[in-house]
């Protein structure tokens, strides 16, 4: 069988191809299954010269010790909570501020002005502002608490969502919100039953972007919450003492707090493919 | 269902003027097409009537009551745009149910009135897919449908035809025609179409840079256009026009354009005549109105540019001096390129309008200055 030096070249590109992929996602993976593989290990094993990469022996014991921790029921909760509340918080009121800034209503001048100024809360480092932050959220009485942190993550959040949910927005067609006032459609109405359904890949993308911030947030977290309200990042930094230092807690609760993060983006993208698809307008 | 009135309605965007003192009355069960280019002010008009835009100035009244203030959703009218514009996320049923859900109507009547507009329209078994899953022909239906549920005082059609392809608009343009007579509805249609204008219409606007040029039944447009705007836009192939001057120094009354001499004799009022000489004219013959016949006192040697045979009719082309005038005959006309013919116009067919106004001259009528 004559073979053609084409085929040849297409199978080697494609063996290339796979290879560079498999790099590229070892690196993406490894970090993760790195905490995973050494919150089964046994203290010694985890601290082992050479590091061991494929344990032999697994233990629970890690687990047991971190999640046995006084409050450590509480700290989840307060992570979940906090999140929760601040993605639900930034999408919504973004997504309101994304509709309004979408409208030819307010001249076009307006409207860039407007979605600049809410990016340039973005353009400095998180830590410049944490000072004023902690001031402010002490001075209002709200440190240590679940709103102070959740209105803080909202306040870093929203900027972007906005700026994701106006591209969302501006690409509605116009006409399908003509027939929804013709149909009788109040604007809250139409913004409730035609509008925002038709926007979910953009508050989607805008949730999983927010939770996950929320989610891992550290800076703030440790400089705004010190007991009632702490997060878990906050109690995963604590196992670093002056005299100690807990790998086989921090991975173990490192680790935990990979899935609910995996399980709300797999929630959550469902919605992500299911708005690319529509069709209802000509072409 | 409910007659209409504009009353000198204006419309500006910024310093364009889109409408310009627009006066109509539509009566109750009246099918009525405001046809003409793109940017004439015809969808700016309906988007006034709907309520999606307000007018800057003029009164709009349905049924006898003043609509200026009254919201799009209380005017008791229903549209069907141009792109359909269906609901994506909800399936046809919820589409066509949407106007009655939102108004409170009961589950038992919006399914009532679901089930008869889809029975009317056809698409029964379409009720549970989904937009996106639709030809365009069945979209277009579900917009309807979404309209009729309605049953409204005013169906409002902004060129619902003008995406669909050629023969599934012709088929449409009929059925729409018909559903609109059963459903004893007024009907304001919007098209750039001027086939489906005379086809479908009881009345048409004819619309050019926001004003109406002229307003009728669609023969008596065809027949005596007001305006040389409004004869060259409808008919098809369009009109032919010709600069000319009368000249009655002749044997027979002539019409001179630029080295082409038409004769025209016309059995005219004394008067009118020679009043006629006074002014530079512009003639205009329709394609069918001119006849290939032999050579004669009356006819005019052409020279044949290109011959379009349609099947049933042939669209033949040709040159007189420097004028190029297209000419329609049955499909048994032959002739090769560059070949001369003879042909003649049909005198009582023969259109003139004056050339510095555009507007037509009214032959009969002894008034003409």
């Amino acid at each position: 069988m004559v073979v053609s030096l084409y085929a040849i070249r297409r199978y080697v590109g494609t063996i290339v191809t796979y290879l560079i992929v498999l790099v590229a996602v070892t690196i993406a993976v490894f970090p993760l299954y790195w905490v995973v593989s050494t919150s089964l290990k046994y203290g010694v094993d985890a601290l082992a010269s050479p590091p061991i990469l494929f344990p032999t022996r697994l233990t629970l014991e890690n687990y047991r010790s971190a999640f046995g921790e006084q409050g450590m029921g509480r700290y989840m909760s307060n992570s979940l909570i906090i999140s929760v509340a601040s993605t639900v918080g930034s999408v919504l009121f973004a997504s309101l501020a994304a509709y309004a800034l979408s409208k030819t209503f307010l001249s076009y001048a307006v409207r860039q002005g407007m979605l600049a100024w809410v990016l340039l809360t973005r353009m400095f480092p998180p830590v410049t502002l944490l000072i004023p932050y902690y001031v402010i959220v002490r001075r209002v009485g709200l440190s240590d608490t679940h709103l102070g942190l959740t209105l803080t993550y909202m306040a870093y959040d929203m900027p972007f969502a906005i700026w994701l949910m106006v591209g969302f927005f501006q690409e509605l067609p116009a006409d399908i919100e003509r027939a929804a006032v013709v149909d009788g459609c109040g604007m809250w109405q139409r913004f409730r039953l035609v509008v925002l359904p038709l926007t979910l890949p953009g508050m989607a993308v805008a949730a999983i972007f927010s939770f996950i911030g929320a989610w891992n947030e550290f800076l703030f977290a440790s400089m705004l919450t010190s007991n009632v309200a702490k997060t878990l990042p906050v109690v995963i930094s604590s196992y670093i003492g002056d005299k100690f230092l807990r790998w086989g807690e921090m991975s173990a609760l490192g680790s935990a707090m990979v899935i609910p993060v995996l399980v709300f983006s797999l929630f959550a993208q469902r919605y992500l493919v299911r708005g690319l698809t529509f069709g209802a307008v000509k072409g | 269902m409910a007659g209409i009135r504009f009353v000198d309605v204006c419309k500006r965007f910024g310093k364009v003027e889109a409408v310009k003192n627009f006066s109509l009355e539509v009566h109750d069960k009246e099918f009525l097409t405001l046809v003409g280019p793109s940017g004439s002010g015809k969808s700016t008009i309906l988007n006034l009537l709907a309520g999606l835009e307000d007018p800057s100035s003029g009164q709009i009244f349905i049924d006898g009551r003043l609509v200026n203030p009254v919201p799009p959703g209380q005017r008791d009218i229903a549209m069907v745009f141009q792109s359909y514009a269906l609901y994506p996320h909800m399936s046809v049923r919820h589409n066509m149910g949407f106007g009655l859900k939102v108004r409170r109507y009961s589950k038992a009547k919006i399914e009532e009135k679901v089930t008869e507009a889809a029975n009317l329209l056809g698409i029964s078994e379409l009720l549970d897919r989904m937009p996106r899953e639709l030809s365009g022909g069945q979209r277009q239906r579900v917009a309807l449908g979404r309209a009729i549920t309605r049953d409204p005082k005013v169906f409002l059609l902004d060129e619902p035809l003008s995406n669909l392809d050629a023969k599934l608009r012709i088929r449409m343009r009929a059925e729409l025609k018909l559903l609109f007579e059963r459903l004893e509805g007024t009907v304001v249609y919007v098209t750039h179409d001027q086939v489906e204008a005379m086809t479908m219409s009881d009345r048409v606007v004819v619309m050019n840079n926001g004003v109406d040029q002229q307003v009728g039944a669609p023969l008596e447009i065809y027949d005596t256009p007001k305006n040389v705007f409004v004869a060259s836009f409808m008919g098809s192939p369009p009109m032919n026009f010709v600069q000319a001057q009368l000249d009655l120094t002749a044997e027979v009354p002539v019409l001179r354009a630029g080295g082409v001499d038409l004769p025209f004799d016309v059995h005219l009022p004394t008067g009118s005549m020679a009043r006629l000489t006074r002014r530079p004219l512009i003639v205009g013959v329709r394609p069918e109105h001119i006849v290939v016949t032999a050579p004669s006192k009356s006819s005019i040697a052409c020279r044949v540019l290109l011959v379009e045979s349609m099947g049933n009719l042939n669209v033949v082309h040709t040159e007189v001096g420097q004028h190029r005038l297209v000419i329609t005959t049955d499909s048994a006309f032959r002739a090769a390129g560059g070949e001369t013919i003879n042909i003649a116009f049909k005198a009582d067919k023969v259109h003139l309008f004056d050339q510095s106004t555009s507007e037509r001259i009214d032959l009969f009528n002894t008034t003409v200055a």
